[in-house]
């Protein structure tokens, strides 16, 4: 990998995020909606609401205030949250952690889970199990996330009591207690996920399985497992990989409904709130964070497919 | 037909005796002795309770939303507290004096009332809240309600005098507004007040959390320490109420099923004005008998039992029961359901065969959606064509409660403590008369009402006003329905407000 | 004479018999290998021979009990050292594959693991059959790599396949292949990729190998001119069935089945054998649409009345000579 490489994919990044954010900037201009109003309600009282706009500038032209916000970003400051009366960023600081445990955990899960039984399920395939296996893949996917963590909650949060049917513990009171508040959530996430990796995985591996080179391998006296775990899974993995990058959206996206249903105030349930509210700076700021992260994990997505197939050459 | 079965229907048969008597029903529960302060608990008692959304700002005199006031009057205390009939009663203010002619306010400060910082409330920090709240502190004004003081002093350590210019009817009412310390600016990040609980921490989406503030003056009941949690979801609400992680939480009425022999249910009416506003500026709204034939067309208790399963009270105009002092039980019925009438009032109008129209409504709330489709049923049955258009509750805001762009709406006002802020909003040239109504005769009564400092004179007036309401019908004045908390057994004593407010002081806890 | 104890001879190394291996459903297969029989004894060249299509493959994937999914033995026997090869279990197989009998796949391009290095890949055979250690084994693997003909065999260990030509990659096949000494070598079409040059370098090779380590090999080929030079015996395929085994002499110079003839007859010369065979007129028939009898005889310029009858038997016409056609009925003529 050369460093040219890193400068570039650097650069498209810093576009993206530019596109990005003029995207949303111009949208909320399109959009009706009036932060101050929407934040106050009907029975605001108008001294309120005229004291507030003219605090907040947000009566100021679109050029203006767009102005403003990329000379504050420039400088490393988001702006003040409408609708928190905080700075931006260290609204977003403080959520990063919620959404981040559960998109993780999510991720881990998929990966832990759906790899291995995508594995099993390719390497012991058996022709009555075949549509047993195909439909309950089609059913997982099927599934949406919020549809299940209600149903998570209700069975583990409400009749067992295993878990807390929503809210978040900070790392600060207790690991444990912290994994265990994001856990349902992250279970709600995955499993539709899950079920998409799983086919992904098999089908690779059945794939693989086909090719000449893992003829190779056996005819040069190799039993299954050592066929499979050299041979076949580094092969396979690779388009695994690719749609583990693209589920990286998807569990993003899941966060955000998922964060809703689980009153967990992380950054998808901060996104909605600011939407809403109109809570324009907010906005900017939280899709500036996402967008990043989403890039973020695709470039690595990327390197990761670097490292893994030499054939691949990061140009 | 959209009639439901009326099995579920709990009328509040008359409605008067009914708030006289605090609107609190108890759920068939074994109900602990109240009253029963056992000797210091060693435990600390937690309530746990959920609200809906963020507060608008921690800063009270920033604040509009009741979904605020719920929480955050237990921080702050004024002058002058709300009581749970509509009135005021004294708060920090020990007692005072209006002038005959209502100009003059004179209050004597309470002894040792302290601000959670632990500094004693003072009269400047009385002349302050006020002068920022009206803008004299050098800022912009923060409430319009201030807006009439002419002039507020202190002539001696223990009593404010406040003058008007010209006298206001409504202002006692709203001397409840917390009462801050004189200088400090930062009660968004750090809410500071003299009420029965400080405020200890606030993580927006997450939770606020208030403790027992041992100084304060008055009582301050059995609960310790307040867990708000923030929960969006109604869903997610309930299902921590069921999982025994809420003591006290708002449930829809189509669920009460879910949480009856669990808990303890409070209902209470809402005081709030729930409307089918109609823009009265375009045809075919600007003709009254088009309005008359609407409220005749629609059925408010079809409604209530569809909507609300019964938890509501109809109106026949601009205001709640609960505000006993000003309502006017005769108007109920001024429009009967009558689909005669209304065809009637429809030909004579010159709209035999009806007309489309359009139905532009929040749908932030499932009470609108489910509303709207109940209304457009009813209204064809005099050939109105209802058209359902849901938009977002902040394009609602811009559109059709600013830029005045619709032709019918929903919407359901929150109560005040004074009559004149519910019934201002048909005054002509209000800022927020969204439905353009216009009425001489009507702004005149108003400004009448608001000048007189008879309390006798004044209640009559906002009688007549609500009268023009009910029959120029601006907007059919549907229902104020009743709020439902299931709370914990453990808790006794809920005490419902005419506005949004979690009374905790009154709290009493026996452990089972 | 009875009673006189007939010692039991040494069995051949590998010996197939009446090997059948079909493809697809049951009720309509493709019979791509359908009674197939020949020996091949110690240090000897059998070459395999025959029509694209025919079987060759298939064949020689059956003995290494590989043969592709959809694929599966459904008769006879592969014997390799008198022992019995497609009953064994898996695990036994594992032993036997790569240690005593190996494969030269027909597809250098895609035979070789994309993610691994060279190295790697002939590493992992020795470090399993002949227990080296991991720089042994490096070290052995950069030898083997010199003798299939790479000049800097050490820089090649780190190579990832897609670098190398298809020759390079036919190559380290072979290296790896015969990396563990085995008994039998099956080489698919070996020489195929690669230009004259290298392609006698391999021959050399796989002779020196017979040689030196008393390797048999099974040679699969289209290339006469390879056959010639190289194997000791001629095996005839057409259409799932051998035609004719002979003695490489015999058979150039007394071929008897008219397709053996067919084919000869298109190799006027060394350069002209290059080209794929497709000497006669007419396709090989579908092998799951074969026709009754010979199956050679809608294509055969001397077919008479009875070949559609009966697939003719395969007879001996004289001593390792044998021909499965009906104008040889048996008994030289
Ligand atoms: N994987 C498979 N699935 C189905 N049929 C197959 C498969 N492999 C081979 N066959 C069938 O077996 C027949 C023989 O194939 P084989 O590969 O052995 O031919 P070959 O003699 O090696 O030809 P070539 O000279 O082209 O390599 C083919 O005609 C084909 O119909
Ligand atoms: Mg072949």
């Amino acid at each position: 990998m050369s460093s040219t490489y890193l400068i570039r994919r650097l650069f498209s990044l810093a576009t993206t995020l530019a596109v990005v954010a003029l995207a949303t900037f111009l949208a909320f201009e399109v959009i009706p909606g009036d932060p101050v109003l929407t934040m106050l309600g009907p029975d605001a009282d108008p001294s309120l609401v005229a004291a507030m706009r003219e605090e907040l500038g947000t009566d100021l032209p679109l050029t203006a205030r767009l102005a403003n916000w990329v000379a504050g970003v420039l400088t490393g400051d988001l702006g003040t949250s409408i609708r928190y009366a905080r700075p931006v960023g260290s609204l977003i600081l403080d959520r990063v952690a919620v959404s981040l445990s559960v998109a993780l955990l999510a991720m881990t899960a998929v990966v832990l889970v759906a790899i291995p039984l995508g594995i099993a399920l390719a390497v012991r395939r058996s022709h009555w199990s075949e549509p047993f296996v195909a439909t309950i893949i089609q059913v997982g996917m099927a599934i949406p996330s919020f549809w299940l963590g209600i149903i998570l909650i209700s069975v583990f949060g409400l009749s067992l009591g295993l878990f807390p049917t929503g809210g978040y513990v900070p790392f600060g009171a207790g690991l444990f207690a912290s994994i265990r508040s994001v856990t349902l959530p992250a279970i709600a996430i995955a499993i539709p996920l899950i079920a998409v990796v799983v086919r992904y995985t098999r089908n690779s591996m059945i794939d693989q399985f086909s090719q000449d080179y893992v003829r190779t391998a056996f005819s040069k006296g190799f039993p299954v497992r050592h066929v499979v775990y050299r041979h076949v899974l580094r092969n396979a993995a690779l388009p695994v990989i690719t749609v583990l990058g693209m589920i990286f959206g998807n569990v993003v996206v899941g966060t955000i409904i998922i964060e809703q249903v689980f009153a967990l105030p992380g950054l998808g349930l901060l996104l909605v709130t600011a939407v809403s509210a109109r809570d324009f700076p907010l906005i900017q700021g939280l899709v500036l964070y996402i967008t990043f992260f989403v890039t973020l994990f695709n470039l690595l997505v990327d390197l990761a497919y670097h490292v893994i197939d030499p054939r691949v050459e990061l140009t | 037909m959209i009639r439901l079965s009326a099995g579920r229907r709990h009328p509040i048969s008359s409605p008067r005796i009914a708030v006289a008597v605090a609107l609190l029903i108890v759920g068939g529960h074994t109900v602990p002795a109240t009253g029963s302060r056992e000797p210091a608990e060693p435990a600390p008692v937690t309530l746990r309770l959920a609200m809906a959304a963020d507060p608008d700002s921690l800063d009270p005199h920033r604040s509009s939303a009741s979904m605020t006031e719920q929480i955050m009057l237990n921080v702050f205390d004024g002058l002058l507290n709300p009581t749970p009939d509509g009135g005021v009663e004294p708060g920090i203010a020990e007692s005072y004096t209006i002038s005959p002619d209502g100009l003059t306010y004179t209050f004597t400060l309470r002894p040792e009332v302290y601000f959670h910082s632990g500094n004693p409330v003072t009269t400047e920090d009385v002349v302050f809240t006020i002068n920022r709240l009206r803008g004299a502190d050098g800022g912009p004004a923060l409430s319009s309600e201030f807006d009439d003081v002419e002039e507020i002093e202190a002539p001696d350590s223990r009593t404010v005098v406040i003058r008007l210019a010209r006298p206001n009817s409504s202002f006692e009412k709203f001397l409840y507004r917390a009462i801050v310390p004189a200088g400090y600016y930062r009660q968004a990040e750090k809410p500071i007040g003299a009420g029965p609980y400080r405020f200890v921490e606030y993580m927006p989406q997450n939770r606020i959390v208030l403790e027992r503030f041992d100084r304060y003056y008055g009582e301050t009941g059995d609960v310790d320490r307040v867990i708000v949690r923030i929960i969006g979801d109604r869903e997610a609400r309930l299902l921590a109420l069921r999982a025994g992680e809420l003591d006290l939480a708002d449930v829809p009425t189509d669920r009460l099923g879910e949480v009856e022999g669990q808990f303890r249910i409070v209902t209470a009416l809402a005081n709030s004005v729930f409307i089918l506003g109609m823009n009265n500026a375009r045809a075919p709204f600007n003709d009254p008998r088009v309005r008359q034939a609407i409220s005749h067309a629609i059925d408010r208790e079809e409604i209530i039992d569809f909507v609300f399963d019964g938890y509501g009270v109809e109106l026949g105009s601009s205001m709640s029961p609960a505000m006993p002092e000003f309502f006017d039980e005769g108007l109920v019925g001024t429009h009967k359901p009558d689909l005669d009438a209304a065809q009637q009032l429809l030909e004579e109008a010159g709209y035999p065969d009806g007309f489309p129209v359009e139905l532009r409504i929040s749908g932030h709330s499932p009470i609108y959606t489910n509303t709207a489709q109940v209304i457009q049923q009813q209204l064809a049955r005099v050939g109105i064509r209802t058209r359902i258009q849901v938009i977002e509750w902040s394009m609602w805001l811009s559109d059709v409660y600013t830029n005045r762009d619709f032709q019918m709406t929903l919407i359901d006002f929150t109560g005040k403590l004074d009559p004149y802020p519910v019934l201002r909003r048909y005054i002509s040239d209000f800022r927020r008369n969204f439905l353009n109504y216009e009425n001489e005769a009507y702004d005149e009564i108003m400004e009448r009402a608001l000048r007189s400092p008879d309390p006798e004179t004044r209640a009559r007036l906002y009688m007549q006003a609500q009268e023009i309401l009910a029959i120029e019908v601006p907007a059919v004045f549907i229902a104020d329905y009743q709020f439902i908390w299931a709370m914990d057994g453990r808790f006794s004593g809920y005490t419902p407000y005419p506005l949004f407010f979690h009374d905790v002081r009154k709290l009493r806890y026996a452990p089972e | 004479m009875s009673g006189t104890p007939t010692p039991t001879p040494a069995p051949s190394l590998l010996e197939v018999r009446e090997l059948c291996t079909w493809f697809g459903p049951d009720d309509a297969p493709v019979r791509a290998v359908d009674g197939v029989s020949f020996r091949l004894e110690r240090g000897q060249t059998v070459a395999l021979v025959g029509e694209s299509g025919c079987g060759k493959s298939v064949t020689g994937l059956s003995i290494m009990q590989l043969v592709p999914a959809g694929g599966r033995i459904v008769g006879g026997e592969v014997r390799l050292g008198g022992k019995e090869l497609i009953r064994l279990d898996r695990q036994e197989m594992t032993r036997i594959r790569g240690r005593r009998m190996a494969m030269v796949f027909q597809e250098p391009m895609t035979s070789l693991n994309p993610l691994m290095t060279v190295g790697e890949q002939i590493a992992e055979m020795l470090r399993r059959h002949l227990g080296l250690t991991r720089g042994q084994a490096t070290g052995r693997s950069a030898e083997l790599l010199a003798e299939v003909g790479f000049p800097r065999p050490r820089r090649l260990l780190g190579e990832y396949p897609h670098r190398l030509s298809g020759g390079m990659r036919q190559r380290v096949m072979i290296a790896m292949a015969q990396s563990c000494d085995p008994e039998l070598l099956i080489a698919d079409e070996p020489t195929t990729a690669l230009d004259v040059t290298v392609q006698a370098q391999i021959l050399e090779l796989l002779r020196g190998l017979t040689a030196r380590a008393d390797t048999a090999i099974l040679l699969i080929t289209h290339d006469l001119a390879v056959v010639s030079e190289t194997a000791d015996h001629v095996v005839v395929m057409y259409a799932g069935l051998v035609v004719e085994s002979a003695p490489t002499r015999v058979l150039f110079s007394r071929p008897l089945h008219p397709y053996t003839q067919g084919l000869l007859a298109c190799v006027t010369s060394i350069t002209q054998a290059k080209k794929r065979l497709r000497p006669i007129r007419g396709t090989v028939p579908a092998p799951n649409a074969l026709p009754t009898g010979c199956r050679f005889a809608p294509r055969c310029p001397r077919a008479f009345a009875r070949c559609p009858s009966a697939v003719p038997p395969l007879v001996e016409v004289e001593d390792g000579h044998q021909v499965r056609c009906y104008l040889h009925p048996g008994g030289t003529r």
